[in-house]
């Protein structure tokens, strides 16, 4: 890092504030030894997952896995050994191992749990595990893995409880932690588990909507017309404070008038304000996965909406000479070539 | 005056007593989305979201049977819109960016008009013919307007109307030869999309999709087909791959690049394990497939790390 941007920094403070410059350069250089490029991030993450369904397909083929004392003492061992590995400064070299660890070893304690626990009560361990997992490592891939973990517990409630209640927790509580991640950024972003955090939780919120839409065959409880208001009201406030703290008051006002009609379809509505909250932190693993959860959504609802094709290709026609409108008037009000 | 870095911040926070009040302006100014940053993202999402939406629709509108309009009146709707977009595409004095959206919805909309004929005419709503006609009238468009989302809808139509004329014409070609053609006609598109628009920022990735694309279909075939009794077309399969592999090689050497690298890598390695399963079903052979997997992985994205610094500090 320059000394000069370190002064200018100084220079722009409020605050007069000081510097460990030597512990900042050895910091650095960890961080350096660690860098990877977004490709090899991806390629070891594909390389763990793959290599633990391979175990446990070979665990399956020995029966070592009907065995609960040596699937959870398995389990339990691979869990602190992933920790501990974990702690290695050379996560980068490790990624797949630890990845891989960390999903068997979950599997497994799972699994090995005596046959009185009940299976809501299979989330407990994955809770715990996810908590020592933040608690002792700062390992990247960990802790997006263990992020990704808590809203899955509450997917996994929905699965064995059959209430739809769980999913609608999950997406809720998902969409509040990455806005409140975001907006209190300046807080936590001297902690290294910060960056694990929102990309975990950016995963969390595509997943728990994904599983919003085709979970709900799983409860058992009627279809409400008016079941999804509360998450709907609730991603829209988030949208809408989202918008409001980004944009000038005007256009943000005009923006959530906009996005009103949405309320309609909170899916959408959860994909946007994903988009919008890992703009406006220019978070850009967030906005891919906010733009492949707009994309997914808009053809799933086209595909669930009872109406005709006649009806359907009439409200698109309309979106799109409505947005095609709204860039007009865009360009009409602040030209391309003026600045902002 | 170089800005400030997502990193460079935090890791100045701690190792600081930088007050939370600075930080927080410091990110405010140098990292997050500024207004002109939210009106590019406005104008590029109300455009692209805009066009794609009434696109779909006017699509969807003709998709439905609608049997109280007369055949001479929806091809002569079709046809006034495609005309009209045409004509306000090449020569409205437009941005650039408006332009190029207006043009690729040219092309769905020639799509559009076949389908409406095919419709009328009952020509089969999903037959190759419809989408070799569709790829042969775009051809000029693609030829005159270099933008990557009419480049992406192109490679679609010739991988759509390959794949349609292996089912309904070509059935008799075995799995293995049609892999090999569909390897080929994708190998052939990304070569003729890099030398037309290498270097170029906007095309990156779409060059980088579709050698996305040719890996995955290079590693099904050479792993699904390793025991089919067609020696000759799984060993051009391979030769074609290995070719195509080792450009990706010297191109990543030569433009400093990690990404065709772990294409490469990845890809190889995912062959190589599969086919190990495929040798055997013992039990050694999943924990085997297990190891080569992780320590495979591990070594190639170790080496590939340590290659971009050597680039980067270069």
């Amino acid at each position: 890092m320059k000394p000069e941007l370190i002064d200018r920094l100084r220079q722009r403070a409020i605050v007069p504030f000081e510097v460990d410059r030597d512990a900042l350069l050895s910091d650095r250089l960890v961080q350096h030894d660690n860098a990877a490029e977004l490709s090899v991030r991806v390629l070891s993450g594909i390389g763990g997952f793959f290599a633990s369904l391979v175990f446990l397909l070979a665990l399956w083929l020995t029966e070592l896995i009907n065995v609960p004392v040596i699937s959870a003492s398995l389990g339990i061992a691979l869990i602190v050994v992933t920790i501990l590995l974990g702690r290695n400064k050379r996560e980068a070299f490790l990624a797949s191992i630890t990845i891989c660890g960390y999903l068997v070893g979950v599997c497994l304690t799972m699994v090995g749990l005596p046959p009185d626990v009940s299976d809501a009560q299979l989330v407990i361990p994955v809770a715990v595990i996810a908590a020592a997992t933040l608690a002792y490592t700062r390992n990247y891939f960990l802790v997006v893995l263990a992020v990704a973990s808590l809203p899955a517990c509450l997917l996994y409630l929905q699965l064995t409880l059959h209430s739809v209640t769980y999913a609608a927790l999950a997406v809720t509580l998902t969409a509040a932690s990455l806005v409140a991640v975001s907006f209190l950024e300046y807080r936590f972003i001297a902690d290294r588990r910060f960056p694990a955090v929102r990309a975990g939780l950016a995963l969390g919120m595509l997943m728990t909507l994904l599983w919003y839409r085709w979970g709900q065959w799983m409860a058992d409880e009627p279809y409400e017309r008016y079941g999804v208001l509360p998450i709907s009201l609730l991603l829209y406030a988030l949208t809408a404070f989202t918008l409001w703290r980004s944009l000038p008051p005007r256009w943000g006002v005009l923006a959530g008038i906009v996005l009103l009609p949405f309320t309609l379809l909170p899916l959408l509505l959860g994909s946007f304000l994903l988009l919008l909250v890992s703009f406006r932190s220019q978070h850009f693993a967030g906005v891919g996965l906010g733009a492949v959860g707009l994309l997914y959504f808009t053809a799933q609802y086209y595909y669930d909406l009872r109406w005709n094709l006649l009806d359907k290709s009439l409200v698109l026609m309309a979106s799109g000479a409505l947005l095609l409108g709204l860039y007009y008037y865009l360009q009409r009000r602040i030209p391309a070539d003026v600045p902002a | 005056m170089s800005m400030a870095s997502r990193q460079d911040i935090g890791v100045i926070a701690r190792h600081s007593n930088w007050a939370r009040r600075d930080i927080h302006a410091t990110l405010q100014r140098e990292v997050y989305a500024g207004p002109t940053d939210w009106l590019r993202f406005s104008r590029y999402f109300l455009l692209g979201a805009g066009a794609a939406f009434l696109l779909s629709g006017i699509v969807f509108f003709f998709a439905y049977n609608w049997a109280a309009l007369h055949r001479f009146v929806k091809i002569g709707i079709v046809l006034s819109l495609l005309v009209a977009t045409g004509v306000f595409g090449l020569i409205a004095p437009v941005r650039e960016t408006v332009r190029q959206v207006a043009l690729t919805a040219v092309v769905a909309l020639i799509g559009v008009l076949l389908a409406v004929l095919g419709q009328i005419y009952q020509t089969g709503a999903n037959s190759y013919d419809y989408f070799l006609a569709w790829t042969l009238f775009a051809v000029p468009w693609v030829a005159l307007v270099g933008f990557a989302p009419l480049w992406l809808l192109f490679a679609a139509l010739l991988n759509a109307t390959f794949i349609t004329y292996s089912q309904q014409i070509g059935i008799d070609l075995t799995y293995v030869a049609t892999s090999l053609l569909l390897l080929s006609l994708n190998v052939v598109c990304w070569t003729a999309c890099w030398l037309s628009w290498r270097g170029r920022e906007s095309f990156e990735w779409l060059l980088q999709l579709l050698a996305l694309w040719v890996a995955v279909i290079a590693t099904v075939n050479v792993s699904s087909g390793t025991f089919d009794a067609q020696p000759l077309q799984l060993g051009l399969t391979l030769g074609l791959a290995v070719l195509t592999y080792g450009g990706w090689v010297a191109i990543a050497f030569r433009q400093c690049s990690i990404y065709y690298l772990s294409v490469v890598g990845g890809s190889v390695l995912i062959t190589l394990v599969f086919l190990l399963l495929r040798l055997s079903d013992a039990l050694g052979i999943f924990f085997l497939a297990g190891i080569l997997t992780l320590a495979g992985m591990t070594l190639l994205a170790n080496r590939l790390n340590q290659l971009n610094k050597r680039w980067n500090e270069a």
